[in-house]
């Protein structure tokens, strides 16, 4: 696999949470998202990929949308974390410190961690 | 939203081809993803964006393909060389004048096929032309129309749960007879749109010269608007939301799904301002 498909793979797992914790600072709407991940360097590769993404966080219970037409502005839906949504981004945020340290340590020669250590085949 | 961005050519083409893309979906989801890319098209893009920019917007988006794979469409398999190809190059071989006066007839179809589906395409879309207003007297005698800018605003006081409504009479500027089927199925989602807004068209309709009464026309959907005419298109809502007051509601388009010769597509046409309701001091919300 190229380099940039592995990234490209890598971008698709995390772009979840990392919406989940753009909302968790405050609700947004889809082009403010955009906006937002696009200025994370490298994060998004396409806008557009980003709506179903929010429909599918919001299939699965972690974002909630509603419209919200302020006065002298155009109606935006606005997307806000749920109370699953935290809780899956707490566990991601666990997950991920544990995997990016294993990862680190076997692309730069370090130690395997005891806990990424290759369990043995049951014989 | 901004329209003129929704209207331009690329943009257009983009949200026909994502409409394709995501065919196999159903059509609430689809519906509903159709109208996030075109909210954030209309959003992100100004009033008069040249092709460039839009080009560019439509680049960052990604392809209808791209969008359409990351919503679950799974990826069309690559066409397989068929028998009939086969066969095509046999005949090439062969070249035998049975096989060159069909392929004759065949690339003489193909071309006349795709210029009357490019005309249906590109057919003007609907427009306004002439007459509108408020539909019910007591709306229109309490109307306040401002503007700042560029922007033009009517505003009538919200009468909740009673039916309100707008007429405008809309132009059928293109060669080809445009079918009103009613709303697009985006609109229940759209911004700007009242879910339950009701659409109707009138059946006949004199020359803008001489506009009849919109209240004596008879309205129904769908309806056929041959080139060059003109009908009256009939908005009725009931405000089931609570607008405080100093809040209001409005739209400034109507999206419509219109039938163009065997060509179902979605047009979305400027009111030329915003039509809205405002909340008064004796606007009761529920807690």
């Amino acid at each position: 696999m190229a380099a940039e498909d592995g990234l490209t793979e890598l971008r698709r797992g995390v772009l979840g949470s990392c919406v989940l914790a753009l909302l968790e600072v405050r609700p947004r709407f889809g082009l403010e998202l955009v906006r937002d991940l696009s200025a994370a360097d490298g994060l998004l590769t396409s806008d557009g990929t980003v709506y179903p993404l929010l429909n599918r966080l919001r299939d699965a219970g972690l974002v909630t949308s509603e419209w919200r037409d302020a006065e002298g502005e155009r109606a935006r839906r606005y997307y806000s974390i749920t109370a699953a949504g935290q809780q899956s981004l707490a566990d991601f945020r666990d997950d991920w410190a544990g995997f990016t340290k294993t990862v680190n340590a076997v692309l730069h020669h370090d130690s395997i961690p005891d806990g990424a250590r290759t369990k043995e085949h049951p014989r | 939203m901004n329209d003129t961005a929704l209207a331009h050519r690329l943009v257009r083409k983009y949200l026909r081809q994502l409409d394709e893309a995501l065919a196999p979906l159903p059509p609430a989801r689809k519906a509903e993803l159709h109208g996030q890319i075109a909210a954030h098209l209309g959003e992100e893009l100004p009033p008069d964006a040249t092709d460039a920019e839009v080009a560019e917007a439509l680049r960052q988006l990604g392809s209808a393909a791209q969008v359409a794979a990351e919503a679950g469409v799974p990826p069309r398999p690559a066409p397989a060389p068929a028998d009939s190809l086969r066969w095509l190059g046999g005949a090439i071989q062969r070249r035998t004048w049975k096989f060159w006066a069909v392929l004759a007839v065949l690339v003489a179809a193909v071309t006349v096929f795709a210029n009357v589906l490019d005309g249906l395409e590109t057919a003007r879309p609907l427009s306004i032309n002439g007459m509108f207003g408020w539909w019910y007297a007591q709306d229109a005698g309490r109307q306040v129309n401002t503007e700042a800018g560029m922007a033009q605003q009517s505003t009538v006081p919200v009468r909740w749960h009673q039916q309100q409504g707008l007429f405008v009479v809309v132009w059928n500027n293109s060669r080809y007879t445009q079918t009103v089927l009613g709303y697009a199925p985006l609109t229940a989602e759209s911004p700007g749109n009242y879910p339950s807004g009701q659409l109707a068209v009138s059946t006949g309709m004199t020359a803008p010269a001489e506009p009849e009464d919109p209240h004596t026309q008879r309205y129904t959907l769908p309806v056929a608007i041959p080139p060059g005419q003109s009908r009256f298109v009939r908005v009725f809502w009931t405000d089931t939301y609570c607008i405080a007051k100093g809040g209001y509601q409005g739209i400034d388009k109507l999206i419509l799904q219109v039938r163009v010769g065997w060509i179902t597509k979605t047009e979305t046409i400027s009111l030329g301002q915003l039509w809205a309701v405002a909340g008064t001091k004796q606007s009761t919300c529920p807690d």
